[in-house]
């Protein structure tokens, strides 16, 4: 699990890693172009066209980078339990286990000894 | 080592050749899109299907297997359900024929009541162990397995036939609506392990605001899986009523409304609905909403029925909505979504005090699956 983590962390940076330097490289392509474009109309043509299509590419690629983060980030949920007790306010949220519905007696409140159950079940993202 | 660079940009002097190169490949390119271009895009497209029928078929695989350990672990089988199983997740119904529409809806709603009753009994055979409430998670689960199923079925066979006409518009209108079909499935997959574990799900947000209204009062049962429980609200009787959970159910609000307006003939003076609604892109989820009508979804059998109900004794009919997307209605319950009932609750009383005077009574019906919401 853990491997797996890293190779994936790896590939995630290496990839980031290329485009960056692709979308470096393709904006030094355009600004040459754009610097030599009275001087040699040739290379202008030929500078600008390869910067462009590596900036989109670059970009293209940082794109998709950032919807699978983004993804990634809303895959990653947990579902939360929260007890309350009525009579003095005590709340208590832990992780949700198999048999948790809303509004089952949980036992008596930690603080007042009273009757306390659930009284919410949701599910949020994760915090790292 | 840094290669050197020429003016132009381009290593060791190569942009004349390059020149030469590119405006060949410029030209090939123009003329192969001119003939082949649709093809090309057809091409691409059939890749992206290929790719989400992937998913899809894992997501179904996955789904199915959820099933399967779900109803050993709780049903205890004797056999192997595998089978029953598979017979199960392509089990279909056929829709009333509609040229005489007339009496359609009973026609409907009679279909529904037996295929209801034929998966429960299916799968309390198949699950001879499993309590009440496992049992309706069961069926709950099974109809997102076969959901899923459906959604795969589907795509393949718009997959397939694309593939074998080659015809442009067959794959356009499938890959238009993949994104929509994707998130459908993605929310299917959630619910799925809702049901398995018994967690509430964005559906029962009017389930759980009934829950709360009926919650330290003595609850009975109406109606085919259903629960109600009168309380006092600023001198005001109010019928909450919701189906019985906290088992993966619906039950049938339009009749046990029209049991309860019968059995207090000119005593009801007010029906509030409140229900998970679907949000347009740009709504806040959790955000509420009051409006006129019959608050529920489904085939339309119950909301006929509430609907002739209150027309027939002349009841203003109220609906509270909850705003959420169709995936977070399947999907397991948000916090937005959780926290709305609170504020469902307010506007309830509120609505109350300005529209009835005390001594009246009404009926608030919670609408939507209970799973996870006991009473």
């Amino acid at each position: 699990m853990l491997d797996r983590r890293i190779i994936g962390q790896t590939y995630f940076y290496l990839l980031v890693a290329f485009s960056v330097v692709v979308l470096g490289y393709s904006l030094w392509m355009l600004s040459r172009g754009i610097l030599s474009m009275k001087e040699d109309t040739e290379s202008f043509y030929y500078s600008t066209f390869i910067g462009a299509m590596g900036i989109m590419l670059a970009a293209s690629s940082l794109i998709q980078i950032r919807r699978r983060i983004t993804a990634a980030a809303k895959a990653n949920l947990k579902t939360l339990t929260v007890v309350l007790c009525d009579k003095c306010g005590f709340k208590m949220i832990r992780n949700f286990a198999v048999g948790d519905f809303v509004y089952r007696e949980v036992g008596k409140c930690q603080q007042c000894e009273s009757a306390a159950y659930i009284s919410q079940i949701y599910q949020e993202p994760s915090k790292p | 080592m840094i290669p050197n660079l020429s003016a132009s940009g381009f290593p060791f002097g190569m942009s004349n050749d390059l020149n030469t190169v590119i405006s060949i490949l410029m030209y090939a390119s123009f003329m192969v899109l001119m003939v082949f271009g649709q093809k090309v895009q057809s091409r691409l497209m059939l890749w992206e299907i290929e790719g989400a029928l992937k998913r899809l078929e894992f997501m179904r695989n996955e789904m199915r297997a959820l099933s399967l350990k779900t109803i050993t672990e709780n049903g205890k089988p004797k056999e192997d359900p595998t089978v029953e199983l598979n017979v199960l997740l392509e089990q279909f119904l056929i829709s009333p024929e509609g040229m005489d529409p007339s009496g359609i809806v009973w026609k409907l709603d009679h279909l529904l009541d037996v295929r209801d009753l034929k998966f429960k009994d299916d799968i309390k055979r198949i699950a001879p162990e499993a309590t009440n409430d496992q049992v309706n998670n069961l069926e709950n689960l099974v109809e997102a397995s076969a959901g899923m199923n459906t959604i795969y079925r589907i795509v393949k066979h718009f997959y397939l036939l694309g593939k074998k006409t080659s015809s442009f518009y067959i794959i356009f209108q499938i890959q238009m609506i993949l994104p929509l079909i994707m998130q459908e499935a993605t929310a299917l997959a959630a619910a799925g392990k809702a049901f398995a574990e018994g967690q509430p799900i964005g559906d029962g947000a009017g389930a759980m605001v009934a829950a709360r209204l009926m919650r330290g009062v003595e609850k009975r049962k109406i109606e085919k899986d259903m629960v109600m429980a009168e309380t006092l609200i600023e001198g005001r009787t109010i019928i909450s009523l919701k189906a019985e959970g906290p088992g993966g159910n619906v039950g049938k609000p339009g009749d046990a409304i029209r049991q309860i307006m019968e059995t207090n003939p000119g005593k009801i003076k007010m029906i509030v609905m409140v229900d998970a609604a679907l949000k347009l892109e740009g709504d806040t989820t959790g955000e509420t909403s009051e409006g006129i009508g019959a608050a529920i979804g489904g085939p339309g059998t119950e909301r006929y029925k509430i609907e002739e109900a209150a027309v027939k004794s002349k009841v203003p009919v109220y609906a509270i909505i909850v705003k959420e997307s169709i995936a977070e209605a399947i999907a397991p319950m948000k916090k937005d979504i959780s926290d709305a009932c609170d504020k469902v609750v307010t506007r309830i009383k509120k609505l109350i005090l300005e529209r009835t005077s005390e001594g009246d009574t009404v009926i608030v019906a919670g609408i939507g699956n209970t799973v996870g919401i006991g009473q």
